[in-house]
């Protein structure tokens, strides 16, 4: 963990866009340091004039269509309160990520109720010693906000994506879809292809009727 | 002994046949009593789930206020102090005469935290404990109304945090 985070200054995100920075989980060995300078985001960002900009989106193959497709490739589908967060620099050192702490206020699968969880999307912002910058977003998301409360569907990173984000990450869309905010009653998607294409069919939805709909598909073995 | 023994008798089963509204102590604090006084939970939470996630809270925020002090029986917060480490916990949400229901909500109305104090004077100061959270735009006090079929809530005080002074605690302090 220490050395992921190793001589980068994370920026927190308070929402898609950056708000707000601070130093965070900053370590100073020798070791962290010259990892961190040596990363290839540190090399591409000092390529890049000192500012790198990275703008992804997921692969159409990756997303899901629909809440049951979400629910049977998630180990967790909880609605959490988001705590906090921090942005670093990934473990394979090639782009920023976004670690969210949440507090699990309701279950269908996996996590309990009460257990706090940690999740990594792979977007954020991390700036290294030397003043570099890289950034990473995706088109059509908005990150998580801080006390703010989600449906997330989650399953933990395979081999081949824990470079990226380490931990559980969101189910669908490469790490991207399976967040859904809940405020003032209404489900608002993270991600627009959570929308489901263009029918946008969750956006606006009253809370009530998603939650019934999840009741019949969150858990195992109900439909 | 014989008085006192008919006389708890007689209290009992006189219990029995008043109606539970008319009790004076004992109500429990309901969803419906709070959305009747303006505040509403979110649809996905019943109060039980709602102290469950103050018990596990990592943090709280701390109120220190006042009331009746200059005579006019309005609440004053003395201090806020904010980030402070462990949960908020949770209340027993027996309502009685003396009850007073401190609850935090978004600016759209939304309960996000609850505490219940005891306010047994006319004037004094007191603390609460609450989610350290920054959707909560400010508290109501509530008072509970036991008398007829239905309890209710009355609302006698609020304050607006968003333009309250905060003192941040200490990391790690508990209080």
């Amino acid at each position: 963990m220490g050395s992921m985070r190793a001589g980068v200054l994370g920026v927190a995100l308070a929402s898609w866009a950056v708000v707000a920075v601070a130093e965070v989980g900053v370590d100073h060995s020798a070791a962290a340091r010259a990892r961190a300078q040596a990363s290839p985001l540190h090399q591409s960002a000092r390529a890049a004039g000192g500012k790198l900009q990275q703008r992804v989106e997921a692969r159409p193959q990756t997303l899901a269509l629909g809440l049951r497709a979400l629910s049977e490739r998630s180990s967790d589908v909880v609605l959490v309160h988001v705590l906090g967060n921090h942005c670093e620099l990934s473990p394979d050192g090639v782009a920023p990520l976004t670690r969210y702490q949440a507090l699990v206020l309701r279950s269908w699968k996996g996590a309990a109720v009460g257990e706090t969880i940690e999740i990594s999307l792979p977007v954020g912002l991390v700036s290294f010693e030397d003043g570099t910058k890289a950034s990473r977003s995706a088109r059509g998301f908005r990150a998580l906000k801080n006390d703010m409360r989600y449906v997330l569907f989650l399953r933990e990173a395979d081999a081949s994506e824990r470079g990226q984000t380490p931990g559980r990450r969101l189910s669908g869309g490469d790490g991207l879809q399976g967040a859904f905010g809940l405020y003032n009653e209404r489900v608002y998607p993270a991600y627009h292809l959570d929308g489901m294409n263009k029918k946008d069919k969750y956006r606006g939805l009253p809370v009530a009727k998603f939650v019934r709909e999840l009741d019949g598909v969150g858990r195992p073995g109900r439909r | 002994m014989r008085m006192r023994g008919g006389l708890g008798v007689l209290l009992l089963l006189l219990s029995m046949v008043v109606p539970a509204g008319a009790e004076k102590a004992g109500e429990s604090l309901t969803v419906a009593q709070l959305r009747r006084a303006g505040l509403s939970l979110p649809s996905y939470m019943a109060l039980p789930e709602l102290m469950t996630y103050q018990e596990k809270l990592p943090s709280h925020q701390a109120l220190s206020l006042s009331w009746g002090a200059s005579g006019t029986g309005a609440f004053t917060l003395v201090e806020r102090k904010q980030k402070l480490a462990g949960a908020p916990g949770k209340s027993e949400l027996s309502l009685s005469e003396v009850t007073l229901v401190v609850v935090a909500a978004t600016c759209s109305a939304e309960v996000r935290g609850l505490a219940l104090a005891r306010l047994s004077s006319e004037s004094g100061a007191f603390s609460v404990k609450l989610p350290d959270d920054s959707r909560i735009c400010g508290v109501y006090f509530l008072r509970p109304v036991l008398k007829g079929k239905a309890p209710s809530l009355t609302q006698v005080g609020s304050i607006n945090l968003q333009r309250a002074p905060v003192k941040p605690g200490k990391p790690g302090a508990g209080q």
